[in-house]
């Protein structure tokens, strides 16, 4: 009988630690979760990035230390109080059937007070282990997170670096292309207008020289008193020979 | 050999002008690169052909005294092209295209007052309005109505360059 309510005893301190156990899961995983979507919250610089992850860690991870551990002091808390009242609830059982002795009764509170023990040990056990595992797990946490800010800095450091490289690089070869255009803009104005001029010139000093031509022939009739025909021309030829060889022109 | 001297001698005398050595320089080229294979009638073909007119004449005969063979017809070839360059030129730039005619009084009158070994480049230049240019060995003289016209005006020459500029706009 007592082994009986023993095993109730048990089975339902079991129970609440395992309730227990399952909301303090709970727990931290919605203080992880908190944390790990601050990660995706958007940055506005490289530094500000680092320096707001770390103190947001810091934060998230001090926060979660002490709920853990407020958890477990609790969940100990709890522990105790269910077997106090496990106790008093297998003596009341245990009295109200009247079947208690005072071997049965003294019996019942050792084996209950060994149970208490065994089971406040356990517990304790257990809260230590996942305090342990917890802060291992924070740990690991902790330092995957800084890694992961760490990485996503340097990789929004790196971008933003790029970036400017590439925006820069960009400028300058854009300021280049310009220049270029301009320059070969200019340069192709610059060759147009020179052609122009030189046609302009051409085609002036074709006119001039139709002009001072056709002058000159009035003139040359003038002078000579009369048009200067195929005969004329030969007899000024032949003139303008006799004046070299008279200057010595052919006489090396 | 003295022949063969005599008739090369004939023939630079016959050159006239540059572009007549030019002509006769082709027909010297053409004829050296046929000369293992080709018959007489065809030399004296080419010879009408090419030659020019001035000097026809003297290559006929000169084509007639050679010698059969063309080792020797080479050799003669290769003196007659030195002799052809070595002539000097006489530049002379006048108003008209010249005709035959005026060449020949020309070259005439130069071989009498000047001497041999001088050949005419004659340039027509509207610009010299009459008389001629020459240039010579290097050097250069002006006897052209152009310049006697300027000279005319040279006192007056701002005035007469508006006036041609006036007619010219």
């Amino acid at each position: 009988m007592v082994q009986a309510f023993a095993d109730i005893a048990v089975d339902y301190i079991i129970f609440i630690a395992f309730f227990i156990l399952v909301m303090l899961w709970f727990v931290i995983k919605k203080i992880f979760l908190k944390g790990a979507q601050s990660e995706h919250t958007p940055p506005s610089s490289s530094a500000d990035i680092l320096l707001r992850a770390e103190e947001k860690a810091l934060r998230v991870f001090n926060s979660a230390d002490a709920r853990a551990l407020k958890i477990v002091e609790e969940a100990d808390k709890r522990a105790v109080m269910i077997v106090g009242d496990a106790d008093k609830r297998a003596a009341e059982i245990i009295h109200s059937a009247e079947l208690s002795g005072a071997d049965i009764r003294k019996l019942l509170e050792i084996s209950l007070q060994e149970v208490v023990k065994k089971e406040s040990t356990r517990l304790s056990s257990v809260s230590d282990e996942l305090l342990a595992s917890y802060r291992t797990s924070a740990d690991k946490a902790q330092q995957a997170y800084m890694r992961t800010l760490e990485v996503a800095s340097n990789t929004i450091t790196g971008d933003a670096r790029e970036g400017m490289l590439r925006f820069q690089k960009f400028l300058e070869e854009e300021m280049a292309r310009q220049q270029n255009l301009l320059t070969q803009f200019i340069q192709e104005r610059r060759d147009g207008v020179l052609r122009d001029i030189v046609t302009y010139k051409k085609s002036s000093l074709q006119k001039i020289d139709e002009s001072i031509y056709g002058i000159l022939l009035l003139v040359s009739k003038e002078v000579l008193g009369k048009t200067v025909d195929t005969e004329t021309h030969q007899e000024l030829i032949m003139h303008a020979l006799d004046s070299a060889k008279k200057e010595n022109f052919f006489t090396i | 050999m003295k022949e063969q001297d005599a008739g090369h001698n004939e023939i630079v005398d016959t050159i006239r002008t540059k572009e007549e050595r030019s002509r006769f320089l082709a027909f010297i080229e053409e004829l050296a690169g046929r000369l293992f294979r080709i018959s007489k009638e065809d030399a004296i073909r080419i010879i009408q052909v090419r030659v020019p007119e001035c000097a026809v004449a003297a290559t006929m005969r000169a084509v007639t005294d050679l010698p059969a063979d063309p080792e020797t017809v080479k050799g003669v070839f290769e003196k007659l092209e030195r002799a052809l360059l070595a002539l000097r030129i006489l530049r002379v730039d006048v108003a008209i295209s010249p005709t035959d005619a005026v060449i020949e009084h020309m070259f005439s009158w130069v071989r009498r007052e000047v001497g041999r070994g001088i050949i005419l480049d004659v340039i027509c230049d509207r610009t010299v309005l009459g008389g001629a240019r020459f240039v010579f060995e290097g050097r250069y003289r002006e006897y052209t109505l152009a310049k006697k016209i300027e000279k005319f005006f040279e006192n007056d020459r701002e005035y007469i360059s508006k006036k041609f500029l006036h007619h010219a706009s």
